[in-house]
């Protein structure tokens, strides 16, 4: 901070040399005049923080000096402390009548002066700061087409500027009535746009800034920002408000990336076309929803610069599509908008039924359908769309965005590149899951969830070799659960996480309780699947490390199953975290093998010791003689061979599987054949009974 | 007939200055903050601004920049007077936008004589 000058006014030398050398030593920049005439020059020449005058001077009295000092600075911009007498308090009276901040008297105490002056000085900044605070700069510095108002709060009168009408398309004057700003607010914002203004007044907020609609003459709505600043009394209290309004409709309207309208210019026009379709107006309209299929994989994979290309031209050609499509008789009204990420939304005027709405969709869809050149590649994709048509039973607009969502996530279901149009038996699929989602948060903490352990047998010898653990959900009113019913949902909703570590926890712990009691050589080992979600996870392999060594399990007995997909996200990191697992020690399996995209390039790549041929394949193994099915297995298991890898069949649901999977050289099986996945109860019963599916037929002993 | 906004918050020098410029012929308003001097000058559109630089509400170096912003009045020439006779406030009111500059106590003579300079250059500017 600079530091501040002090002018010393004093005719007597000593008193001004004193002075100054006392205010030096305190480190304040110190000057002195003898006179009046000579204070006024020095003034001239440089700025002063503040001024010790001295009453009593010969020829231009310090009062006169004062008085004319007070001419031009206020006693804000330059304060001035008087030097007096000790008795004389008329002069003293005089003096701050005249406009002196303070005063000290002679002899000086100079703690008390040092005071002084700081106080005068610290005001002084204060006060500086005020006026270059932030709302009076916004204020000047706002945009050239500000409309400006000045609203004199004691007779409550406002003056609205030239540009301030114009803004909302008046001409002539209007009268001072705050109503006439008021009344034309949107009345979904004027309840805010009253409490900013009065929080504001009464000072509770230090600036303001509020941003709202404004009807036009034209019945159109703009958005506006404004900015305002209360001017106070003496005693703090608000008795004028000045500010600015200008015009934000561009900005707060429109979705940087594509041009396209935003959510809120959408939701507003929504609002105003469902408004009129219920006051009889003649247009119908529809709602559609649009989302890029796989948008997530293509931005991942090719970087978001080229995520955004795509949305941009995927933006241009749904605005060309509907402005070529000329259904409604107002095609300026139609809106293209995007609503976030890779969602988009129409609305389109003049759709009276279902076929006009699917005719709509298939142009929107064929106009997506040509390959997309980006800088480095071209890209085909898809959109999937859900319609909602106008009706009278919707109230809000909430209602029908609810339900163009429920459509497209019932388009999404079919697969990519789909339409639907809503209909109510989508809702009760929706409200089902919906239902599902909640009671599935509770399921963990009121224990519902159990793990089921399904054998993996050496086909040869029909000895049990370890179990995959597998979650079921007993589910207090419909009862036992598959994991089909529920696991996708908790990968949506992340609940996943929660869950996997749980039933990663309890597996072990049992498998541990378990080489307690069944000793087995070698031990019995236990498989737990790893979704991708919980791949995603960063501290997955603490996790897992941190399980191992509560339970005690030995890391050779634990068998992590990941499927093809976690591959297909990001190589890189998949890879990353494979070579993670397995310096734990523990066994890597790939689970599902051949109903992925993976190619075997990849698996080589990577530190996986088992593969898990699919139940799809298994199902399908000819009886006796060479299929087709035969053969993939075969080339499947020459292949995990190759790369040292074990095999295990899954589903394998009859003799003659076992038969035909021994013949072609797999050695490992799980399936019905042998047993369900049945509660940790029943598996002791199996362990127990040293239950084995020894081979009954010679054939099989031969292909031993 | 030539009018001139006079924008000053000390009602003393208003109310002089004011009075001598009536005389002369010349038709006067006056503002006493930044605030009032931006409206009136975009309302009333004056021929010359006279604008003291320390204002309440905003001050005269705000209030001018702000005029010079708004494209219909951003033409107006605006004479800063101030009692800062530094040269950092004769520079930062230039910066601002401010055509000229005159020093409190005002020279009454030489100030007419630069509002009708201001004037004529606008009037040539214009034609």
């Amino acid at each position: 901070m600079n530091t501040n000058r002090i002018l010393v006014v004093d005719d007597e030398e000593f008193n001004r040399d004193v002075c100054v050398r006392r205010l030096q030593r305190k480190g304040f920049e110190a000057i002195s005049a003898s006179s009046g005439d000579q204070a006024l020059e020095k003034l001239q020449a440089q700025s002063v923080d503040l001024i010790l005058l001295d009453y009593m001077m010969p020829g231009l009295s310090g009062l006169d000096l004062l008085r004319f000092l007070r001419q031009s600075w206020s006693a804000q911009e330059l304060p001035i402390i008087m030097v007096t007498a000790v008795t004389d308090s008329h002069s003293i009276a005089q003096a701050l009548d005249e406009g002196a901040n303070d005063y000290i008297t002679k002899p000086i105490d100079f703690s008390v002066a040092m005071a002084r002056i700081r106080s005068q000085l610290a005001r002084k900044r204060a006060e500086a700061a005020l006026r270059k605070s932030e709302e009076r700069y916004a204020l000047a510095a706002k945009g050239a087409n500000d409309g400006l108002w000045d609203w004199d709060l004691v007779s409550n009168e406002i003056y609205y500027s030239p540009r301030w009408r114009e803004m909302i398309g008046l001409s002539e004057d209007i009268s001072h009535d705050p109503a006439e700003w008021t009344s034309r607010v949107h009345q979904t914002d004027v309840d805010d746009l009253k409490a900013a203004l009065l929080k504001h007044i009464e000072g509770l907020d230090s600036t303001l800034q509020v941003e709202y609609r404004i009807r036009h003459r034209n019945g159109s709505y703009r958005w506006v920002s404004t900015r305002a600043l209360a001017v106070r009394n003496d005693a703090g209290k608000a008795i004028r408000m000045v500010g600015s309004q200008s015009d934000v409709t561009d900005r707060i309207t429109t979705d940087p990336l594509t041009g396209l309208a935003n959510r809120l210019l959408f939701d507003a026009r929504l609002e105003e076309s469902l408004h009129q379709y219920r006051e009889g107006s003649r247009y119908s309209f529809a709602v559609l929803y649009l989302d890029v299929d796989r948008f997530k994989l293509i931005n991942d994979s090719l970087g978001h610069a080229a995520g955004d290309s795509l949305l941009r031209e995927v933006a241009t050609r749904l605005r060309n599509s509907v402005r070529d499509m000329e259904i409604s008789s107002r095609p300026d009204s139609d809106i293209v908008a995007r609503l976030g990420g890779d969602e988009f939304a129409i609305l389109l005027l003049g759709i009276a039924d279902r076929a006009q709405a699917e005719n709509a969709c298939e142009r929107l869809a064929t106009a997506i359908r040509p390959a997309i050149q980006l800088p480095d590649n071209d890209i085909y994709c898809s959109v999937s769309i859900g319609v909602v048509l106008a009706s009278q039973t919707y109230n809000a607009i909430s209602e029908m965005l609810r339900d163009a969502d429920t459509a497209m996530y019932a388009a999404k279901a079919v697969g990519g590149g789909h339409w639907a149009v809503f209909e109510p038996a989508m809702q009760n699929r929706v409200r089902m899951r919906l239902q599902t989602e909640t009671d599935l948060r509770h399921a963990l903490d009121r224990r519902e969830l159990r793990v089921f352990y399904q054998p993996r047998v050496m086909l040869s010898t029909g000895e049990i070799r370890g179990f995959e653990a597998l979650v079921r959900w007993n589910h207090p009113a419909r009862g036992l659960i598959m994991p089909g019913e529920f696991i996708s949902i908790a990968e949506e909703t992340g609940l996943i996480v929660e869950i996997g570590a749980w039933i990663l926890k309890e597996a072990c712990r049992q498998m541990k309780e378990w080489h307690g009691q069944y000793a087995r050589h070698p031990q019995l080992d236990i498989a737990v699947n790893l979704s991708v979600r919980q791949c995603r996870e960063p501290d997955l392999v603490a996790q897992i490390k941190a399980t191992l060594d509560e339970t005690g399990l030995p890391p050779e007995c634990l068998h992590l199953e990941l499927t093809e997909s976690l591959l297909l996200d990001d190589i890189a990191s998949a890879r990353k975290l494979l070579q993670d697992l397995k310096a734990l020690g523990v066994g890597l399996k790939i689970d599902d093998f051949g109903t992925g995209y993976s190619s075997l390039r990849y698996l080589c790549d990577l530190p996986f010791d088992t593969l898990k041929i699919d139940r799809s394949f298994t199902i399908q193994l000819g009886a006796g003689e060479d299929t087709a099915e035969d053969s993939v297995i075969r080339t499947i298991i020459a292949m995990a061979q190759n790369m040292s890898m074990g095999v295990i069949a899954e589903g394998v649901e009859t003799e003659e599987h076992v038969k035909r999977l021994l013949a072609i050289g797999c050695h490992f099986g799980q399936g019905f054949f042998f047993s369900k996945p049945v509660s940790a109860a029943d598996t002791e019963q199996l362990l127990a009974g040293h239950a084995s599916w020894l081979p009954r037929s010679s054939a099989l002993i031969e292909c031993r | 007939m030539a009018h001139v906004l006079l924008v000053e918050d000390n009602e003393l020098n208003r109310d002089m200055l004011s009075r001598r410029l009536k005389r002369c012929g010349w038709v006067v308003s006056s503002a006493e903050d930044g605030w009032r001097a931006v409206c009136m000058a975009e309302q009333e559109r004056p021929d010359v601004i006279l604008m003291d630089l320390s204002l309440p509400v905003l001050s005269g170096w705000d209030a001018t920049r702000k005029i010079r912003q708004m494209p219909e009045i951003n033409d107006i020439p605006i004479i800063a007077l101030s009692a800062h006779a530094m040269l950092d406030d004769r520079t930062s009111a230039l910066a601002a936008g401010c055509d000229d500059f005159e020093t409190k106590p005002i020279d009454f003579d030489r100030l007419v004589t630069k509002m009708n300079a201001l004037r004529l250059e606008r009037f040539r500017d214009e034609h």
